[in-house]
């Protein structure tokens, strides 16, 4: 049977087993999430629509399922979907800076060897590919800290609603840091693994310190994990004020109905 | 004197200021082009020769320009000589960038006999980059203060254990990259998780959930990989090889989902010690109860983390096969088929994490509650003595 085919089973039947219906859900998610990424990919191809562009739509559909699905229609899911949003708008303006100034977009020197036989030019701009695929490769990171930060914050209000603005901030940043660290990991190892074959590369082709460092594949990767980190890091700030912010008014509203 | 009593004063801001001067002192290192063995050259000036449009049926799609472009060589024995390349470049970006007067690049030299030739290998990134990576650790030391700080320390850790494994796997002809994998998996563990946490139950708990979890994970890998005889895979399609794929694959999968197996661990860990020390007396099945919900609520995003991190760097190569109308399942096959497979077994060791997480916390408890209650025997005894 295909390797592929085993797996997913595999996958499928620990998710049912050890998450129940939500596991399922998640399941389902997944699924939704790969046909967003390729439906994405297929709107691309036509060059006449911006990459970027294209993106943006494809992560705040991402977001919207990945949060509305898993974790129900809520205040909550709401908070998070709207600062995932905001911090994805502000962190692609610093991704197309960042990828223009270091000279990162499209194929390196080592990918272009493997596609010689291909054509390249049908007018699809690769630098803002790139820029692309560094936004969605910490969309996923993103939307998971904006949920597990607005979900305390929630549930601390309930328990003491007197909490102000202020303090209800510092207790989102607080969840925030300790997120930080775990997720930063999380996406530093994966990028790791990923790119495990180029490191045998660096040493196997007798690399010097100075071409690895200039190189366009290893400099894009070490903007991708700053760029994800960037993403984690804004989303806390981001998502402790919005949180805040919506909590604390809503009790104003209520004041004045009264 | 002065400044020891600053730095127990302000330990962020001497810390910042340390930061800062480092880097400084590299950025200026990295500007001396004698500092490089290879070619660098400064761009003096730059003309376009001719552009040629490419078309597809009716339309325009995309430009090449060709540009003649004349450098004047920074470094080597030619230092100070100018030299004329030819530099060609397109609208799409696909491979080189429009370059300016006044950019840095490194270039091949040949000497002729007609004199100096050569290329443009490659623009110089690596000032821009240390520029980033700085303005980031500062950032993380302002926002993560001190867990910040010692996220940088064991991700620079990290790092230094990688490279000096698959140094080691290199230079040694017949070692299992594997196996080095393996070791580097411990020592990471057991670096990242001391370093955040300290020496504590709990992260002891964390480490042999985390090193449980990447075990059976990649277990079931290699069983299935084995087992299907890689139906349906293209090993040989895999980028920057140099290296028998599948050792260097199976190496990937298990670096690659330690970051979230890790997450899983440390989450579960967590909220079920704080639980059991807001309330010793809580009984085994409350806490199995929280830590399945926990559960159910992580594994939704958690695997969605690893899916976008693998998945989405295949977009690009994607985009290339399917413009040049290759058909979609050759497509899929040639470039997603080993990326879905590490986000699948990434997926299955995240899941799989959670009940083991919760079983070794449930042991480490249970170890806690016996030492407490045997010490407070101890006491009642010396009591009565």
């Amino acid at each position: 049977m295909d390797t592929l085919v085993v797996l997913l089973i595999i996958l499928f039947v620990l998710m049912v087993l050890i998450g129940r219906k939500k596991g399922f859900i998640s399941f389902v998610t997944l699924f939704i999430n790969f046909a967003i990424v390729m439906v994405t990919v297929f709107i691309m191809m036509d060059d006449a629509v911006s990459p970027i562009f294209v993106t943006l739509i494809a992560c705040v559909c991402i977001s919207r399922i990945t949060l509305f699905f898993i974790n129900g229609d809520n205040k909550k899911t709401r908070v998070a979907f709207y600062a995932t949003l905001m911090t994805t708008a502000l962190l692609l303006v610093i991704i197309q800076v960042v990828v223009d100034w270091t000279g990162v977009g499209g194929f390196s020197t080592e990918e272009v060897e493997e596609l010689a036989i291909y054509n390249f030019h049908f007018g699809v701009d690769f630098t803002q590919v790139v820029s692309a695929v560094i936004l969605m490769s910490t969309i996923g990171a993103m939307t998971d800290e904006a949920i597990s930060i607005a979900s305390p914050m929630y549930e601390f209000y309930l328990h003491r609603p007197t909490l102000t603005l202020k303090e209800l901030v510092e207790l989102g940043m607080g969840v925030g840091k300790d997120l930080l660290v775990t997720s930063a990991n999380t996406l530093f190892f994966a990028f790791f693994g990923g790119y495990l074959a180029l490191f045998v590369r660096f040493y196997d082709m007798d690399y010097s310190l100075s071409e690895v460092i200039n190189a366009k594949v290893f400099a894009g990767e070490v903007v991708t994990i700053i760029l994800s980190g960037t993403g984690i890091i804004l989303i806390i700030p981001m998502t402790a004020y919005l949180t805040a912010f919506v909590l604390t008014r809503k009790e104003k509203d209520t004041e004045k109905s009264d | 004197m002065y400044p020891f009593k600053a730095m127990r004063r302000r330990p962020l801001s001497m810390l910042i200021a340390m930061v800062v001067l480092a880097w400084a002192g590299i950025y200026l290192m990295l500007n001396s082009p004698s500092f490089y063995d290879e070619p660098l050259a400064v761009i003096i000036n730059q003309t376009q020769l001719d552009q040629e449009v490419i078309t597809d049926e009716t339309e325009s799609v995309d430009t090449i320009y060709r540009n003649e472009i004349n450098v004047r060589l920074l470094n080597t024995a030619f230092k100070g000589e100018q030299l004329t390349l030819m530099y060609q470049y397109s609208d799409s970006k696909v491979y080189h960038d429009a370059l300016a007067v006044g950019d840095e690049v490194f270039i091949s030299l040949r000497e002729t006999a007609e004199g100096l030739s050569g290329e443009v290998v490659d623009e110089k990134r690596d000032q821009p980059v240390l520029f980033l990576l700085v303005a980031f650790l500062l950032v993380m030391i302002v926002i993560g203060r001190k867990e910040g700080l010692f996220a940088m320390v064991s991700l620079a850790l990290n790092t230094a254990i990688m490279a000096m494994l698959i140094w080691y796997f290199v230079a040694n002809e017949g070692s299992s990259l594997l196996a080095l994998m393996g070791i580097a998996v411990i020592l990471m563990t057991v670096t990242s998780l001391f370093f955040v946490s300290g020496i504590t139950y709990k992260t002891w708990a964390s480490v042999c959930a985390t090193l449980l979890g990447t075990g059976v994970m990649l277990l079931i890998s290699l069983i299935v990989l084995d087992a299907t005889h890689h139906a349906g895979l293209r090993f040989e399609e895999m980028g920057f090889l140099t290296r028998h794929p599948e050792a260097v694959f199976t190496a990937g999968i298990l670096v690659g989902a330690l970051g979230a197996v890790m997450d899983v661990a440390v989450t579960i860990n967590s909220s079920l010690f704080s639980l059991y020390q807001q309330d010793p007396t809580i009984s085994y099945r409350q806490l199995r109860k929280a830590g399945q919900a926990i559960g159910e609520d992580i594994m939704g995003t958690m695997t969605n983390i690893i899916f976008f991190a693998y998945i989405s760097g295949t977009i690009p190569t994607l985009l290339i096969y399917l413009l040049n109308d290759a058909p979609l399942g050759f497509v899929l096959e040639m470039n997603l088929s080993l990326e879905l497979v590490r986000a699948l077994s990434g997926g299955i060791g995240i899941v799989l994490s959670i009940p083991i997480s919760l079983s070794v916390s449930l042991l480490f408890i249970r170890f806690m509650r016996k030492k407490q209650s045997a010490t407070a025997h101890e006491e009642v005894n010396t009591w009565t003595h």
